[in-house]
Parts: structure tokens; C-alpha cells; sequence
């Protein structure tokens, strides 16, 4: 059976647990020794370094992601790139200065993840299913006002925020649609919208309506869908159930009581923590991916609560494989 | 003062319900009848923002109420500031912040600032992507009492030891509390660099900061 074939069986009625650690750049970039800032600028180098990832750990899906800032740099965000670190945000254009909505920005890095999906796709996707990641339009949207401007603006002109967010919409089906047909699954991550940052009203206010419509305008083209949210959801379960996401990927919440919040038919995963796969042993990571695969169900996709740390060790990613399998047989 | 406590608990909760406008009347209103600007200071706008701190514990507010909180403090602080004599700000001691190098999530940091702002303190803040030497350089030349680091990745958190060893190094532990604080930090990582206190969140800090100072309270 393929690994296509075997993340559609999870939502069958005979579903078996799959592993994917969320492998990014960087951590793909360390295990190949290869420098980030190229990684990230490159779309052959990225290919390589996300499938010797994955070759190495032999995980059951490849998940295409760069950078945080990858689409908000298309749209006018400055950003520093270090030689080994993640590039973080400097600049934003802010509510008013957005550039117009044409096509997507081929200058900017976009091509580097469409490139390296292509690629993916190309050497391992008749057998694995190759995610691609997309900023959710809440995070996409703080980026471009500037985050704390615009979690301010939240509060004092909410009106703009939204605007934003539409203007961010919009940018994420044109990207969604060139994901796609690069032959990549969309997986939203949208970290701004956490439980460690904004409240559930606010979640359902401004996040949920915009993740709907994404993951509504997807449709059918490209199943099935991931969403990532960072931090603690545990009071927004339901709602991130409801965006239409198929796979919820959880970070700091207990599974078991994700398990009963959204009931039996809906996909998880996670969520091993990333400061034991950073800092634990291989035989604390297995203890504990141990327990999310029983206190998630047989709907669950086993991998850490977040990204992979860059500089996690090996032996601990393999130590989330080696629990999966082991749960599998 | 009957009136003055009225007074005081409106400007609280125009801070608590993020209402700069009204925060900014009401607080030219208390000036106006001769209420002295660091009782509005303390009984008025710390109350209100003390009162977001805990709000913010509780799960009330979340950062953007937080934000806004802090920004609506502002617009009634912008009219005490050049009415307060010099060493009301910091009148229970000064404080040094910043995020470690490496690290450029610093809405938690901020956010501790205005809390420690508010409860009286001076902070000098050094902002986010902070080198070691810079810390090590603000504690020579500023002299605070307390020095808050605050990381929020796992990859920068072994840099506040550095930070903590580099201060050993150039003869200034004995000189400054040190008091840690972000999201993967845990009271026992705390104690195993030897920092003198941690705070998992922005109130936590401030109450931390608060023990550490004993004798100026």
C-alpha cells in the first residue's frame, strides 16, 4: 500500500496511526549540513535537504515548509535572513501601503517552496503525500500591519484588521492554487491565532471565518487538509474542527481530552513536545509519543507538537518513528 | 476624597475597558481638581493596569487586550509625565529587559515592561536580539537592580546562562538579581543556571521583581 493510500485510510473506517514529524528547513538543513540561508533561497537545495530528511527518519508524509515569513516577504515584509537561523520579521508595509493584489510575486521566494514541491512531488509523491505549508490569514495579516499593531488593532479598529485579512485571503487561494498544482497538499499553520495569544472569541471573530473560507475554497482540488495551530487550543477545538480542516494538528494540548472534544471521526495530531525532542532522551520521547498514540485514538497522525527543532537530535526524531511503528505492528 | 477615590477607581476601569479617550479625560478632569499627578499615577492608572496583569493571568485578556491596555495607560500617562518629579517612575528601583540574541519574540517582554512601569519601577529596555555583551555592558553602565531575560525558543534559551556566567565573569553577579522568564523556561532550568527568580508569565514577573527587592517596598 502506498503512503497516499494510507492517509486516506484514516478517514475510513479502518484507520491506523501514521508518523510525521513536522521535518522543516532547518532542522532538514542541519542533518544535510547545509547552510539555511541557502536552503531557503533555493529550491533545488531545499528538495534535497527535505528529502534526505525524510529518507533518513522515513517518516509517512513530507511536509514542504521554509520559512515562517515566506509570503509575507512576497508582500512587501522585510525580513533578516541569518546565515543559520530562521529569517525573522524587521519591516511591514502596514494596513495601508499593501501592494496590489496581481498575480503572485515570482520574484519573491514563493518559487523556491513551489519549486522544491514540484520536486518532491516529482521524486517521491506517487507513494507519499507532499504537504506545502500556507500562512493562515490571521498570522498572514499580522504580519503585513506589523504584530503588535495589529493585535492592538484588534481592539481599536478592527474594521482595518479585517481588511487586511481579506487582502491576506485572497493572496492565500491564488498561493493555494499554485501549491496545488505544483502537486502539493495545502497545510495552514497559523500561529498567531494560538490560545497563548488571542482569546477564543476573537478566534472565532476574526481567525475562523477567514481559515473557513480558505479551506472551503480548496475544496475538493487538494484533500486533505492540515491545520497547525501553536500553543495551547484547547478552548477552540471545536471551532478549528469546524474551519473544515481535516487534520487538526495540536501542539499543547492533552490528546485524550482533544479526543472527547471533537469526537471519534475527526484526525489529530501531535503532539510530542518539542523541548523533549530537543533536550529529552530517546527513551523519554518514546514514553511519551507512546501516550498521545493512546490517548489520541485510532485517528491519529503521531508527530511532535510543533516543528521539529533545528537542532534536535536525531536519534530522538527516530525515536517518534520508531514508537509509530511500533504501534503500528 | 470621596471624590478622589471615585475619581481613581473611573480611571482603573477606563484602562480595564481599553478606553484611551476616556482614560485621557478622565485623567485631565483629576488634574484639573488638584488631585497630584503620581496619586493619579499610582491609585488611577496602575490599579487599572495591576488589574489587566491579573485579567491577563485569569485568561480574561489575551495579548491584544493586553496591548491595547497599555497603549490606553499611555494616553492618560502622556499628560503625568511632565508633572512628575524625576524619580516617581522609579521610585522601587530600576530594571534592565531584553529578549536573548537569537530571539525576536518579544510581545511577553513588553508586556512585563508596562506591568513594571505601572507598578513603579524604571525600566530600561534593551529590546529583542539582545547580545550577551550588551547585557553584560547595561549592567556596568545603568547599574539596575534587577535584570529580567526573557527567551521564548529552546535555541536561545542556554544564552541566559551565558549571560548569567558573563556577569560572574566581569565581577557583576554579586551586583544584580537575575530574573528569568519565557515560554519553554521552567523555575527549575531557573535555579540550575542560577538566576535569582523566574516567572512563567507577565504577572509573575512583576511579583517576582517585587520579592527580590524587599527592602524598598
Amino acid at each position: 500500500m502506498t503512503r497516499k493510500k494510507a492517509l486516506l485510510g484514516l478517514f475510513t473506517d479502518e484507520p491506523k496511526p501514521l508518523v510525521f514529524p513536522m521535518v522543516a528547513a532547518d532542522h532538514a538543513a542541519k542533518l544535510a549540513r547545509r547552510k539555511l540561508k541557502k536552503v531557503l533561497t533555493d529550491a533545488d537545495l531545499l528538495a534535497k535537504v527535505l528529502l534526505k530528511a525524510y529518507k533518513t527518519y522515513d517518516y509517512d508524509a513530507i511536509l514542504v515548509f521554509a520559512d515562517t515569513m515566506i509570503e509575507a516577504e512576497s508582500l512587501g515584509c522585510g525580513i533578516e535572513m541569518p546565515e543559520n537561523d530562521n529569517p525573522h520579521l524587521v519591516t511591514s508595509p502596514g494596513p495601508d501601503k499593501l501592494p496590489a493584489l496581481a498575480a503572485l510575486n515570482l520574484k519573491s521566494r514563493l518559487p523556491v517552496v513551489l519549486d522544491a514541491t514540484r520536486a518532491i512531488v516529482k521524486e517521491v509523491g506517487k507513494d507519499v503525500p507532499v504537504f506545502t505549508s500556507l500562512k493562515g490569514p490571521f498570522s498572514l495579516a499580522s504580519f503585513l500591519v506589523g504584530t503588535e499593531e495589529f493585535l492592538t488593532r484588534l481592539r481599536s479598529d478592527p474594521v482595518s484588521c479585517r481588511r487586511v485579512m481579506r487582502y491576506a485571503l485572497v493572496h492565500q487561494q491564488r498561493y493555494a492554487d499554485a501549491i496545488i498544482a505544483a502537486g502539493g497538499i495545502p497545510f495552514i499553520g497559523e500561529p498567531l491565532a494560538s490560545g497563548d495569544i488571542i482569546s477564543r472569541r476573537d478566534f472565532e471573530g476574526f481567525a475562523m471565518p477567514f481559515l473557513q473560507q480558505l479551506i472551503n475554497y480548496i475544496g475538493d482540488a487538494a484533500r486533505p487538509v492540515g491545520l497547525h495551530i501553536c500553543g495551547d487550543t484547547s478552548d477552540r477545538l471545536i471551532v478549528m474542527r469546524d474551519t473544515g480542516a481535516d487534520i487538526l494538528s495540536l501542539d499543547n494540548v492533552e490528546l485524550a481530552q482533544a479526543r472527547r472534544k471533537v469526537g471519534k471521526d475527526a484526525v489529530l495530531m501531535g503532539n510530542v513536545s518539542t523541548d523533549l525532542i530537543h533536550q529529552g532522551t530517546p527513551e523519554q520521547i518514546r514514553e511519551a509519543a507512546a501516550k498521545c498514540l493512546e490517548d489520541g485514538g485510532k485517528r491519529i497522525i503521531l508527530s511532535s507538537a510543533c516543528d521539529i527543532p533545528r537542532d534536535a537530535p536525531a536519534e530522538n526524531v527516530k525515536a517518534i518513528i520508531e514508537a509509530g511503528r511500533a504501534c503500528a505492528s | 476624597m470621596a471624590d478622589s477615590n471615585a475619581r481613581f477607581a473611573a480611571i482603573a476601569q477606563a484602562v480595564v475597558d481599553l478606553q484611551p479617550g476616556k482614560t485621557a479625560q478622565l485623567v485631565q478632569e483629576a488634574l484639573a481638581s488638584g488631585i497630584a499627578p503620581q496619586e493619579i499615577l499610582l491609585n488611577g492608572l496602575a490599579r487599572g493596569m495591576n488589574r489587566v496583569g491579573e485579567l491577563f493571568a485569569e485568561k480574561e485578556f489575551f495579548v491584544p487586550e493586553v496591548l491595547m491596555a497599555s497603549r490606553t495607560m499611555e494616553a492618560g500617562f502622556e499628560l503625568l509625565r511632565p508633572l512628575l518629579k524625576t524619580g516617581d517612575s522609579g521610585r522601587l528601583g530600576r530594571v534592565v529587559l531584553g529578549v536573548v540574541q537569537g530571539d525576536i519574540h518579544d510581545i511577553g517582554k513588553n508586556i512585563v515592561k508596562v506591568l513594571l512601569e505601572a507598578a513603579g519601577f524604571e525600566v530600561i529596555d534593551l529590546g529583542r536580539d539582545v547580545t550577551v555583551q550588551d547585557f553584560v555592558r547595561s549592567v556596568r553602565e545603568q547599574q539596575p537592580q534587577v535584570i529580567g531575560l526573557s527567551s521564548l525558543m529552546t535555541t536561545t534559551m542556554p544564552l541566559m546562562a551565558v549571560v548569567i556566567d558573563e556577569l560572574k565573569k566581569h565581577g557583576l553577579r554579586d551586583k544584580v538579581r537575575v530574573v528569568i522568564g519565557g515560554a519553554p523556561v521552567t523555575a527549575d532550568y531557573a535555579r540550575s543556571i542560577g538566576a535569582d527568580g523566574y516567572a512563567p508569565d507577565a504577572p509573575a514577573a512583576v511579583r517576582e521583581i517585587r520579592k527580590l527587592l524587599p527592602t524598598r517596598q
